[in-house]
């Protein structure tokens, strides 16, 4: 141990800025990771809390196929109450507009207070005269009236609202007026998203939510779920749940309500593990960074090595000292990691929430605090992968003998059979990949498709040795013509290094081919989406709400407001578009069920049909008949072909249905099913649309019609209406927002590749003070000995970005092909973005060059001095 | 006008009590074609000397002028443009950069001062025929023999035609025949491009193949008649104190 | 007349402080005023009659199992109209509530059992049917089979289950069944009663099922408004004696401390001829006096009942002094009900019975402030 400290600790104190840049690079790398984790487990969190805080001492709720549960049902469902409390319960989102003028998104609860008070905790701020708490039925009066809602303490100080304050209720479109009656205290599911909940009664809100008839789910508290011992509750509840599911009438089940909370989660699976993936990159430069300290520190202590081993140090001892060396720069980057991940984790959940809040669910996604377990990974993570990178140079250094150490041989000298090597390792690696990403996805998760990609990414950093050698052999006169004398000498430089030089501009290497694959893949995706747009949105202007609801209940538009946008005499057909969320298949996967008028999507386009090549007559087969057409996410996720049939569950039980068609889709990796609104109406039931799709009289300015429309529908509807144009830009903006913080990680992992880049050279400038010495006597003026330095840093730059690139076209084959259609089910037109590619081989080779400065002013620092 | 003008140099390093006086007071001149061999044991201050001479390091009290150039007046710029223009150095370990033919290291110093490399490799050719490398220029240092590394750097030394050779135990890594072989081409040089030669060494027998001799210990000059500093006897290639101290 | 009124201050009461937020709302409005000239005929109104806004179904008994046990029993099923036509067509929208009472005194051990309950309509897990008797909340019911009542309300781990005959049949109260309760025209009830109805079935004591047999009591009761302002509690006794005569009195009390004129009874003979008593011919004098350890209450547990007109003088002796019903989940009153003993003269001949007794007004809030 005392042997550590003087000869691990000290050095690495001694060298401080290799030492810091390697612990900086650990401590970019394990944030990273741990940012993603919790970014991704808060976003799934917030979801799972409001769940939890909602749900409140339900055991068990029943569900309905998609629209819910049929009242009429329910009246059937006496016996219910044998296992326990039984409440029914609309669960929606609405909008309030406050008297301060705000509008706030809030989960709004229809219950019967009657019945639901057991269920969850909830008490008025507001009490009798006599001071005790209102009874239930005194409650339940309060909230009789339609315009009577109940708002949250925490909701009611943060907007300037009282008992009786007049509020405005958006309800899809429609604003209704109502009186906040009661104030729940801050407690229970008055918690729910900084308080953002309504309370209405159940009868209101099935009015306003336009379900008559129909309610979302139906709880259920078991008498005997109060048992203390949790797996005894848990025991009763699945008993209950097995006898309640065999006595169900088909298109209704009984679930858990973490069940959703599931759904949920699968549902967002693959966009967590490819960012979780992607988090990855950046640790794994930073262990390339600890190899390369770790090796340099092997290399330039071999006589100190040499002595230790003369002074009788074994060679366990001495792999020993230098795997402590990488598990110290591990354990410090991994405890500085935890909370600049933490802080990193509030950039990366503003990233990533248009995204989870657009495509997946609508939720305030926080960051959970940073525990035990955090810090147990982080270092679980670092620590082994940072001992196992560190184990090469360590058993180098274990191998040298006293003498082979002492005599301080050629450091030149150590190139020897490490090129070829290399290639074949390289080889296998590319051999690997390439099989790997023959194999189908496991779980919908793209394990060997990221094993593929990985393989390529440790192929092309193998391939780093033999560049360099060819750089070394062929470099040399071109250097020299273009760069002057700088070049010859910065190529020499190099030629020198090799092997020092390999592991750094390796991991620049996978960071920049994992930049060119990503753009690559999102550039081609751009392409593929702005056409697909191009060809799907056709129809002049598109009706939605304000509020979206990716998951859930969709917001519906009323038959007012489209009445209202009918009328116009410009508009000559218009389209509602329905949909559902449903579950599929055995894993009981969240699709999405949808509908809309085949006549109009014939008549007027509107999807881009993959199979078959006639999708009209497709969809003509689809009307009036139990059929579907479905999104080529779907198709793939579940194996489903046209001329298949699936299992659909409906309120009238699991239906049939025939595949006419697959068409392409972009919207939602979760699949879509879309059929006939008279289909849908025949076994769904009436909906209200969620969207409605106008087509104008050619020739009539959509902006100007917009304007009318707004102006029509007045003030007592709330409606977004896009032009064509605005939609397809706001589409995009969507698709910007959510590759962001790709882009975001990706950044990370290259400016920590960059610092790799300029320790290395900083390493080898020090080591080389007595060259530079005499360069400087013979006559090399500091401009030249930095301009010589800045050569090395540009063209390790330009070399990485040259690799990075062709391995990068290659990496994005694998995204596009293998990844994307293994965790997505995308079809993506592939799409060379040359003007990107282009600007960031510039701004590499510049930043690069760059990051030779420093390097360069230690480097101008030599005197003649050092010469000898 | 000398080429060389060096008065009472002096050179402290360090400050306070841990000061240490490595020159104290030399004056030296040498003229057009002179060859000055310095001589004294480990640490007398002949290197110093040289460095001061050289423009590689700066006096701390005295004068020195090369061609008549005040060094003490340069700025850093300045200085390195004389000593690239001017002055040539050899070293006791050859100083080659490993991954540059032997013409490349030759033609160095010209490539550096911006001459057309056409003109750097030719101008290379010959004065590497002339020390008698001109088999080897296509060759790396690694492949070529120690005598050859040394005729090269001496060949750098001289590729710009410099006014004052500076040669720091040029011999003292090699054996007799060889350094006895590089002392020649010195020897030649001097003699042909009547560049004037300042060499330090602790082997009497190179230090006889100078014109005159400035004898050293502890810092001062030693008068003529003097015994032979001790250490002069000592073997080619032994390694001086001072040159391992310097590999700190 | 009796408990139900507890409901009906809490609908009025409650309704009032609708009334303060908003003054359009009368809580009459809309509802049926009890008014002379609708004959009772059964079973058409045992059935719900919900053009009233107030309705009760009232079931009280004493029963004994056959080693001995005695037990009396309470269940009440209340009808509170809230919105006679509510504009919400939801089938949730509340046009009732329906609230029940359940309370099982085990005599021997002095223990009283309750449970309530209170829902909406909804789905129709609660309800009362129009035209037979039907009323129902959740899984505790009373409806016919034949002529008889079947009575079943179980809460877990105790309950009844019990089977009631008609016996006597029933009896109207008041002037054709219809009972004054203030000087108001509108402020009166339809009210009957079943006054010994043979009742046989079963007892569910903690979990423990129990033969019972024994003499139900059921009231029905309906109408719009009821009480007036002063009148703060009542007194109500159903006394089944042992010489076949049923009598049913109560009395209101008034903020003042006097008796409110608007007080009766009704003798029912053994053969279910039956006649009414005035105000003036029925003195209820309190005895000892018991407090309630929950509500801090004071209730009279003994009472001297003196009836000149019949030369009747009864003796009425709680069987449990501690058989106070605490209803905040529901109607949210405090009040006392539970089974009584009595003995006494009856014309000198020497007579026992048993009974239940109400006694309103004790606890809480004065029922006068209820009725603003």
């Amino acid at each position: 141990m005392t042997l550590f400290r003087q000869f691990i600790v000290r050095a690495l104190l001694g060298d401080r800025s290799r030492s810091a840049v390697t612990v900086v690079g650990m401590t970019l790398g394990v944030a990273v990771v741990v940012a993603i984790r919790l970014a991704n487990t808060g976003s799934i969190r917030g979801f799972a809390t409001a769940l939890d805080v909602v749900a409140g001492q339900t055991s068990l709720e029943i569900v309905g196929s998609g629209v819910g549960v049929p009242e009429t049902q329910l009246a059937d469902l006496a016996w219910l109450r044998d296992y326990g409390r039984v409440s029914p319960v609309i669960d929606r989102t609405a909008r309030v507009r406050a008297p301060d003028g705000t509008e706030t998104a809030v989960r709004v609860l229809g219950v019967d207070v009657l019945r639901d008070r057991p269920f969850r905790e909830y008490r008025l701020l507001r009490f009798t005269q006599e001071g005790r708490d209102l009874r239930p039925q005194e409650f339940l009066e309060l909230m009789l009236d339609t315009s009577a809602v109940v708002l949250t303490e925490q909701f009611g100080k943060r907007h300037g609202i009282d008992l009786d304050t007049p509020v405005e209720l958006i309800i899809g479109d429609r604003v209704h007026d109502a009186v906040v009656r009661g104030l729940l205290l801050d407690e229970g599911p008055a918690r729910v998203v900084d308080g953002q909940l309504a309370l209405l009664d159940i009868a209101a809100a099935q009015l306003l939510f336009d379900r008559l008839g129909w309610l979302d789910r139906v709880e259920l508290q078991l008498f005997d779920a109060d048992a203390v011992d949790p797996a005894v509750r848990s025991t009763r509840i699945d008993e209950a749940e097995r006898a309640i599911a065999a006595r169900l009438p088909e298109g209704l089940r009984v679930q858990r309500p973490a069940q959703r909370g599931r759904q949920v989660e699968q549902m967002l699976a693959a966009f967590h593990f490819n960012l979780t993936a992607l988090s990855y990159i950046a640790l794994v430069v930073g262990l390339f960074l600890v190899y390369n300290t770790v090796a340099v520190s092997v290399i330039s202590r071999r006589s100190e090595i040499g002595t230790l081993r003369a002074l009788g140090a074994t060679r366990r001892l001495v792999r020993g000292l230098f795997l402590g060396e990488a598990a110290v720069l591990a354990l410090v980057g991994a405890g500085l990691g935890l909370p600049v991940g933490w802080l990193l984790a509030w950039a990366a959940v503003g990233l990533t929430s248009t995204t989870v809040n657009t495509l997946y669910i609508a939720t305030a996604a926080t960051v959970p605090p940073l525990g035990a377990g955090d810090l147990v990974l982080a270092c679980a993570v670092a620590v082994p992968l940072a001992l196992a990178a560190a184990a090469i140079p360590a058993n180098e250094a274990a191998r040298m003998t006293p003498v082979a150490a002492v005599r301080d041989a050629d450091r030149f000298a150590q190139l020897g059979r490490l090129p070829r090597r290399a290639a074949w390792l390289s080889l296998l690696l590319f051999g690997s990949g390439a099989w790997l990403a023959r194999q189908d996805a496991v779980g919908g998760l793209p394990i060997f498709g990221l094993g593929a990609a990985l393989a390529v990414v440790f192929g092309a950093a193998a391939l780093v040795p033999v560049l360099l050698d060819l750089v070394r052999r062929l470099g040399r006169v071109p250097m020299g013509r273009w760069l002057r004398v700088e070049g010859l000498l910065a190529h020499a430089n190099l030629s020198a290094a090799v092997s020092r030089l390999a592991v750094s501009v390796a991991a620049l290497v996978v960071s920049l081919a994992m930049l060119t694959a990503i753009a690559i893949m999102v550039g081609s995706f751009r392409e593929t989406v702005t056409y697909w747009v191009g060809q799907t949105l056709q129809a002049d202007l598109f009706v939605a709400t304000a509020d979206r609801a990716p998951v859930g209940p969709p917001v519906t538009i009323s038959a007012e407001a489209e009445r209202l946008l009918a009328s116009h005499p410009d508009v000559v057909a218009l389209d509602g578009f329905r949909n559902v969320d449903l579950t599929y298949g055995p894993d009981s996967d969240l699709i999405i069920l949808g509908a809309g008028d085949f006549e109009v999507l014939m008549e007027h386009g509107g999807l881009l049909f993959k199979n078959p090549a006639d999708g009209r007559a497709a969809m003509r087969r689809a009307v009036a008949a139990d059929a579907v057409v479905v999104s080529e996410s779907f198709a793939l996720k579940h194996d489903v072909a046209v001329d298949d049939q699936i299992d659909l569950d409906s309120p009238q039980g699991t239906r049939q249905f025939r595949v006419t068609a697959v068409y392409y889709d972009y919207s939602s990796d979760r699949g879509l099913v879309v059929m006939d609104h008279a289909t849908f109406a025949r076994y769904y039931g009436a909906q209200r649309p969620s969207g409605l799709s106008l087509y104008l009289e050619p020739g009539v300015d959509p902006e100007v019609v917009r304007d009318e429309l707004l102006d029509v529908v007045g003030r007592e509807h709330q409606l977004f209406i896009r032009t064509n144009g605005a939609l397809r830009a706001e589409v995009l903006r969507i698709f910007d927002a959510t590759f962001a913080i790709t882009y975001a990680l990706e950044a990370i992992a290259i400016v920590v590749a960059i610092l790799g880049v300029a320790t290395t050279l900083l390493t080898l400038i020090l080591e080389r003070r007595q060259e530079l010495g005499m360069l400087r006597l013979v006559g090399a003026a500091r401009g030249q000995i930095r301009r010589m330095v800045v050569i090395e840093a540009a063209m390790l730059g330009v070399l990485s970005q040259g690799v990075g690139l062709v391995v990068g076209v290659v990496l994005s084959l694998i995204l596009i092909y293998v990844i994307n259609v293994q965790s997505f089910g995308w079809t993506i037109q592939y799409h060379l973005p040359l003007g990107f590619l282009a600007q960031s081989t510039l701004l590499i080779a510049v930043t690069t060059a760059l990051a030779g400065l420093y390097p360069a002013r230690v480097a101008t620092r030599a005197t003649v001095g050092d010469s000898r | 006008m000398s080429t060389l003008h060096a008065r009472d140099l002096r050179k402290d390093y360090g400050s306070g009590d841990s000061r240490v006086e490595a020159l104290g007071g030399v004056s030296l001149e040498l003229a057009t074609g002179e060859f000055v061999a310095v001589v004294g044991p480990s640490g007398c201050g002949k290197s110093t000397l040289l460095h001061l001479c050289g423009g590689m390091d700066r006096a701390s009290a005295g004068t020195v002028a090369v061609e008549g150039v005040a060094l003490a007046d340069l700025d850093d710029d300045a200085l390195t443009r004389l000593r690239r223009d001017r002055v040539g150095f050899v070293f006791q370990f050859f100083n080659l950069l490993p991954t540059l033919t032997l013409a490349e290291n030759i033609a160095l110093p010209l490539l550096l001062a911006g001459t057309v490399p056409a003109d750097a490799k030719a101008r290379a050719r010959d004065v590497a025929e002339h020390v008698g490398l001109g088999h080897r220029l296509a060759h790396y240092p690694a492949q070529v023999s120690g005598g050859e590394l040394q005729r090269a750097a001496v060949a750098r030394a001289v590729i710009h035609r410099p006014a004052l050779l500076i040669a720091d135990e040029p011999t003292g890594n090699l054996d007799t025949d060889t350094g006895q072989h590089v002392l020649e081409v010195l020897r030649a040089l001097n003699r042909e491009t009547r560049v004037a030669v300042l060499l330090a060494t602790h082997d009497p027998i190179i230090a006889g193949a100078a014109g005159r001799l400035l004898r050293l210990r502890d810092g001062i000059e030693v008068p003529a008649g003097d015994p032979v500093p001790a250490g002069l006897g000592s073997g080619p290639g032994a390694p001086s104190e001072e040159e391992v101290g310097a590999g700190r | 007349m009796s408990a139900r009124w507890v409901v009906g201050a809490i609908a009025l009461a409650t309704a009032t402080v609708m009334v303060a937020q908003e003054p359009a709302a009368v809580p009459s409005e809309g509802w049926r005023q009890v008014e002379a000239g609708y004959p009772l005929r059964f079973p058409r109104d045992h059935g719900s009659h919900s053009d009233y806004r107030i309705e009760w179904w009232y079931y009280t008994g004493n029963l004994s199992s056959d080693d001995g046990r005695r037990f009396g029993y309470q269940v009440t099923f209340f009808r509170i109209g809230v919105d006679p036509a509510p504009a919400n067509p939801s089938r949730w929208a509340v046009r009732d509530l329906f609230m029940a009472h359940l309370a099982v005194t085990d005599i021997e051990t002095g223990r009283l059992l309750t449970a309530e309950r209170l829902a909406r309509a909804g789905v129709g897990w609660s309800g009362a049917s129009v035209g037979t008797l039907e009323v129902w909340n959740g899984d505790w019911r009373a409806d016919l089979d034949g002529e008889s009542h079947r009575v079943r309300a179980i809460d877990g781990m105790f309950g009844v289950d019990l089977h009631l005959e008609p016996g006597k049949g029933p009896s109207a109260h008041g002037r054709d069944g219809i009972s004054r309760k203030g000087s108001e025209p509108g402020n009166a009830s339809y009210y009957y009663s079943m006054t010994r109805m043979p009742t046989s079935g079963r007892l569910v004591v903690d979990g423990e099922e129990i033969e019972v047999r024994g003499a139900s009591w059921m009231d029905h009761e309906f109408g719009t408004t009821f009480l007036e302002e002063g009148q703060v509690g009542w007194d109500w006794f159903s006394l089944q004696l042992d010489d076949g005569t049923d009598i049913m009195l109560y009395q209101l009390r008034r903020d003042d401390g006097d008796r409110d004129p608007n007080s009766a009874g009704t003798w029912v003979e053994p053969t279910g001829a039956s006649t009414g008593l005035e105000a003036d011919e029925l003195v209820l004098v309190p005895g000892r006096r018991w407090l309630s350890p929950s509500s801090g209450a004071v209730y009279p547990v003994e009472w001297r009942v003196e009836l000149p007109s019949r030369d009747t003088h009864l003796d009425v002796v709680a069987a449990v002094d501690a058989q106070e019903l605490d209803t905040d989940a529901s109607t949210g009153v405090t009040y006392w009900e539970g089974a009584v003993t009595v003995t006494g003269q009856v014309a000198d001949r020497a007579v026992t019975g048993r009974g239940y007794l109400e006694m309103t007004g004790y606890a809480g809030r004065p029922m006068s402030e209820m009725f603003r």
